[in-house]
């Protein structure tokens, strides 16, 4: 899909006029504030005197010692703290040199898997080296039920498992066995930079991820479906370097980056809990995620020919591959036939080139054009393959569908300062989107924006923006190769012909440093209006409000409110026809919370924090249809969260804390809450998924620094 | 009964947005009051163009600026900014007035009863000096970020001072700890902020994350100040499990992750937009199940066998393999 990079004729004709002008400009000019009399200054007489050593040694250490209750899986998401009592440290050491060498070390939650390291050697302004680790412990569901151990690859069952063709009749609970999923992500990175040259920079980095534990996934049997424990044992590895050179008007840079992705387990092997419905059906195999590498370089250049007027040139070449060998067609003996090949050979080449022009002609006027080409061409070959699907049968022959996008965007932005502290931005942007194999080719949205900046005075800030942007789509065409037939009046929401228009407003009030508050609202409409079925509208609303209020250095106060409300309208037809039903889902979440700080307690040793934030969030859904309208049960969740702290100085270098938080999670969800196993007659479910907990937990720290 | 509680709803939108302009409009009341010009003969800039320098250099300020002024400032001896022995330090250069200007009558010993003290060069939000001259004055070392990045950067163009991010006079600036982004860039990106705290988000909150893991401030090539090339470029950095290609690709996992997901954080598991089977709705009116308007009854036991379309995971209680399968039978995203 190699086209020829077409920019709109209107495009060339404003951005040769600018370059003429550029021409015609001066060299670019110094950056930064320079004082008339700066050749005046005797640099040799200023001593600092004043100023403070660098201290060669700086050390500190925390222990800490936290105790929770019972239920703590899910509070352990993200934060590590998952037993009843932990141990674990913090601290920070860095060293610095008279010659400008320095080391530096920090880490926290030693003794938790959220473990966070990093490390750096080097001088200043001359070279780095680091290295860092990070861990995410990701913790979804303590409570889970399954029947499936992992032998060798395969996800069995119990020996006495009774297969049957109705789910209910896998109730009994002696069969399963407990599970809690959840993903430990450990990164381990290694950087050097190289800076010592004013114009020569180089930097390069070398990350590995490794993620491991266990997921919820799934399989069909054609009518039926069962929950299977995914084990994932996965490796992204990525080395990056770019090197740049600077020289007063000039800047040119290449970077590479290379990425490949490994998974330890290429596919999984499941028994068939139901009864077959076509005889060698007892067990699937399913894919997981397959191994691949991405290329990417890149190459971008820049001359300023003016302090505020640039050109920049970007150009990005990647490349993608994916060699994984195929599983057969099937686990079932019965209907195993042979692979056109034994893998995809799958390459993707991408390319991306970005232009953009920034021209000022004064102190008021201003301009920016910018022209991007974006392409995914998707190299692999079209494979004729005959699925079989669920281990069952063996479907019509299908042909892969490689797909390709580009995207050929333009923009212009005409800047306008009618006095200090105004600003007014007037904008046309159009993007043209081309897919392959899709029913609609061709998207074409346009549209104006506009913003508004002004500095009343250094108490009274505001913000304004609006946007309304159109999207014309190409008639769609019948896809006789998907092997499912879509309904002609669908209009996928991502390419439908759509009105779009949104708002935003942000004020900023600021009469003193003691006081602050910030109101901010936006407001989007997406209409799709030639949408049939599928989505009509979205519209979505926020209003938010902050405050805060700092009256002296013992005490300050803040608060935070917002209320967020997404509305959608999804039309459908249950027999091929015109719109029969429609769905209107509605998310309100309204999020609250307040901070406060009392600080120089006790002879100045004291200090307080209290903390409550709470997201209560309900989701409704109504459908209505020609017998009526009907709506399912509200989806509510509350999160709450509640934290006193309290620091004591004990000593010039002992500080004490202790704190205590209060964390609670509590939903209800008709999708989870009460499908157990067995309550279902076509899905063997992990039971009941539910997120709720609810944890207080007490740490106490002792912080030295040395 | 439904056209009138959606009339009621409609009355009560207009009361609304009659009280939104009513408060909206005190704010921008008092500011016309405080837009009033202020008396200010000569700008800070123009002050400081002519001005001397000091013969003492930092010493000159230190005598005042000490850790119990009003403007504490010995923590930038701890920083980079602090250090004497890097040639591209301002300590190593001007010193203090590397970014504050010459200290001209600034260090007048004693003041004229009523007499204010002369201006430096400050970088207080909304004061006078406007924020590209501010911002050029880090840029007058900060020069290949300015160039490579932020020069046309929505955050440049949208009036964005370095300091409105940036505390140089603090041992470690807060942008740089990832458990703080949220809070800095909150300030003014306060859906996004907020959105970090609902039920299904990246770790934000805790540090492990931070904006900058997905955004460069600075600037990019991309849209929305992406880190990579796109969307999808920027997600594969973690999740390139995704990242294909795949025998079988789901044509809007492959364009764009956004169009389901909601990274900033949803109130639906996964990160996604909306509550899935309607979410898939939004696309898929085949004949068969993915055309069938999953109400209510869809909960109760007589329409059971069709429960596994609404409840548990839903459309992908079947099709898991929802990004794209490399399973020659995965046409369906079932294996």
């Amino acid at each position: 899909m190699n086209k020829i990079i077409c920019i709109p004729k209107i495009t060339v004709l404003i951005m040769s006029a600018l370059m003429l002008t550029c021409l015609s400009q001066a060299r670019a000019q110094g950056l930064g504030f320079e004082g008339d009399k700066r050749a005046e200054v005797k640099l040799e007489d200023w001593q600092c005197e004043y100023c403070p050593k660098p201290e060669v040694w700086d050390m500190s250490l925390a222990v800490h010692f936290g105790v929770t209750d019972e239920e703590v899986y899910r509070f352990a998401n993200y934060t590590g703290l998952d037993r009843q009592s932990q141990l674990f440290f913090s601290g920070d050491i860095k060293m610095q040199t008279e010659d400008g060498h320095y080391w530096s070390t920090h880490f926290r939650n030693l003794g938790l898997d959220s473990l966070a390291l990093d490390s750096a050697y080097g001088k200043q302004g001359s070279y780095r080296l680091g290295v860092d680790y990070l861990a995410i412990p990701v913790r979804k569901y303590a409570h889970l039920l399954t029947p499936y151990s992992n032998k060798g690859g395969m996800l069995q069952l119990p020996g006495d498992w009774p297969t049957s063709a109705d789910a209910r009749d896998f109730a009994d609970l002696s069969l399963y066995r407990p599970l809690a999923t959840g993903t430990d992500w450990k990164r381990l990175g290694l950087e050097l930079s190289l800076n010592e040259d004013d114009d020569f920079s180089f930097d390069s980095r070398y990350q590995r991820w490794h993620k491991t534990g266990t997921l919820e996934y799934s399989a069909a049997q054609l009518l039926n479906a069962s929950y299977l424990p995914l084990p994932v044992d996965q490796t992204i590895q990525d080395l990056s370097a770019s090197m740049s050179y600077n020289r007063e008007s000039w800047l040119l840079s290449l970077s590479a980056a290379f990425s490949r992705f490994d998974n330890e387990l290429d596919s999984l092997r499941f028994a068939n809990p139901y009864e077959p419905l076509a005889a060698g059906a007892d067990s699937g195999q399913l894919a997981l995620a397959p191994d691949n590498n991405a290329l990417k370089l890149t190459l971008h250049g820049q001359y300023r020919y003016a302090r505020d007027s640039f050109v920049k040139l970007n150009y990005v070449f990647g490349k993608l591959t994916q060699d994984q060998a195929f599983v057969p067609y099937t686990d079932n003996a019965n209907l195993l036939t042979a692979l056109p090949q034994t893998d995809l050979e799958g390459k993707v080449n991408t390319s991306d080139l970005t232009a953009q022009l920034n021209h000022r002609w004064d102190r008021a006027w201003a301009v920016r054009i910018k022209y991007r080409y974006r392409e995914r061409d998707n190299k692999t070959a079209p494979l004729l393959l005959r699925p079989v699907i669920s281990d069952l049968y063996v479907a019509d022959a299908l042909m892969t569908l490689p797909y390709d996008y580009s995207t050929r965007s333009a923009s212009a932005t005409l800047e306008y300062r009618p006095m200090a502290g105004h600003l007014l931005n007037l904008g046309y942007k159009n993007e043209e989107k081309e897919r392959n194999l899709q029913a609609v080719h061709n998207t074409n949205e346009a549209g104006f924006n506009a913003n508004y900046a002004a500095t009343f005075s250094p108490e009274w800030m505001l913000k304004l923006s609006g946007e309304r942007l159109n999207r014309d789509s190409s008639t769609p065409e019948r896809l006789d190769f998907l092997g499912v037939e879509e309904n002609p009046l669908m209009r996928r929401f991502n390419v439908a012909d759509r009105q779009q228009d949104s708002a935003r407003l942000q004020l900023f009030y600021t009469p003193s440093e003691q006081v602050s508050a910030t109101v901010s609202g936006q407001y989007s409409h997406q209409d799709y209006v030639a949408s049939e079925l599928g989505l009509k509208d979205n519209k979505l609303h926020n209003a938010n409000l902050d405050l805060s209020w700092h009256p002296n250095e013992t005490f300050d106060i803040s608060l935070f409110l917002q209320q967020e409300d997404i509305k959608t309208r999804l039309a459908g037809s249950d027999d091929f026809s015109g719109p029969r039903w429609q769905a209107r889902n509605q998310d309100k979440i309204t999020s609250y919370g307040i901070s406060l700080a009392l600080r120089k307690l006790l002879d100045d040793k004291l200090s307080l924090f209290i903390n409550f934030d709470r997201a209560d969030a309900h989701t409704y859904i109504r459908l209505d249809q020609a017998g009526g309208s009907d709506a399912l049960p509200t989806i509510a969740s509350l999160w709450s969260h509640g934290e006193l702290k309290m620091l004591y100085q004990y000593s010039t270098h002992t500080e004490l804390s202790f704190s205590y938080q209060y964390q609670a999670f509590d939903s209800a969800d008709f999708a989870i809450d009460g499908v157990t196993p067995g309550s279902l007659p076509n899905l063997l479910t992990f039971g009941t998924s539910s997120n709720n907990y609810n944890v207080s937990y007490g740490l106490v720290s002792v912080g030295y620094k040395f | 009964m439904v056209k009138s509680s959606y009339n009621r709803l409609h009355s009560f939108r207009y009361l609304r947005l009659a009280l939104l302009s009513c408060c909206l409009q005190l704010p921008l009341v008092a500011m016309a009051d405080a837009a009033e010009p202020q008396a200010s003969p000569v700008s800070t800039l123009e002050l400081k163009q002519a001005a001397d320098y000091s013969k003492d250099g930092a010493d000159t300020c230190l005598g005042c600026h000490d850790e119990d002024s009003a403007f504490p400032v010995l923590s930038i001896f701890k920083t980079k900014h602090g250090s004497r022995t890097d040639p591209h330090s301002p300590l190593a250069q001007y010193q203090c007035e590397s970014c504050h200007g010459p200290v001209g009558e600034h260090g007048k010993k004693r003041l004229r009863k009523g007499e204010n003290r002369e201006a430096m060069i400050t970088f207080t939000r909304g004061n006078e000096i406007p924020v590209a001259e501010k911002n050029a004055i880090c840029s007058s070392c900060h020069e290949q970020l300015d160039k490579r990045h932020w020069a046309g950067s929505s955050h440049q163009t949208g009036e964005v001072a370095c300091s409105d991010c940036h505390k140089i006079h603090v041992k470690e600036d807060p942008i740089r700890l990832k458990q703080l982004q949220v809070q800095v860039c909150g300030s003014c990106h306060q859906a996004e902020k907020l959105a970090s705290k609902r039920f299904s988000t990246h770790p934000l909150e805790y540090g492990q994350m931070g904006c900058t893991d997905c955004h460069s401030p600075h600037g990019s090539n991309a849209d929305k100040l992406l880190v990579a090339d796109t969307i999808n470029d920027t997600c594969f950095g973690c999740h390139a499990e995704k990242r294909g290609p795949f025998a079988w690709e789901h044509e809007p996992a492959s364009e764009n992750c956004a169009l389901c997901h909601n990274p900033h954080g949803s109130n639906q598991p996964a990160m996604l937009t909306q509550k899935v089977p309607f979410l898939c709705q939004n696309c898929h009116s085949s004949a068969g199940h993915p055309s069938l308007a999953q109400d209510s009854s869809r909960l109760s036991t007589p329409y059971a066998s069709s429960s596994a379309l609404l409840l548990g995971r839903s459309c992908t209680n079947c099709h898991s393999s929802i990004h794209g399968s490399n399973h020659p039978s995965g046409s369906r995203f079932q294996r």
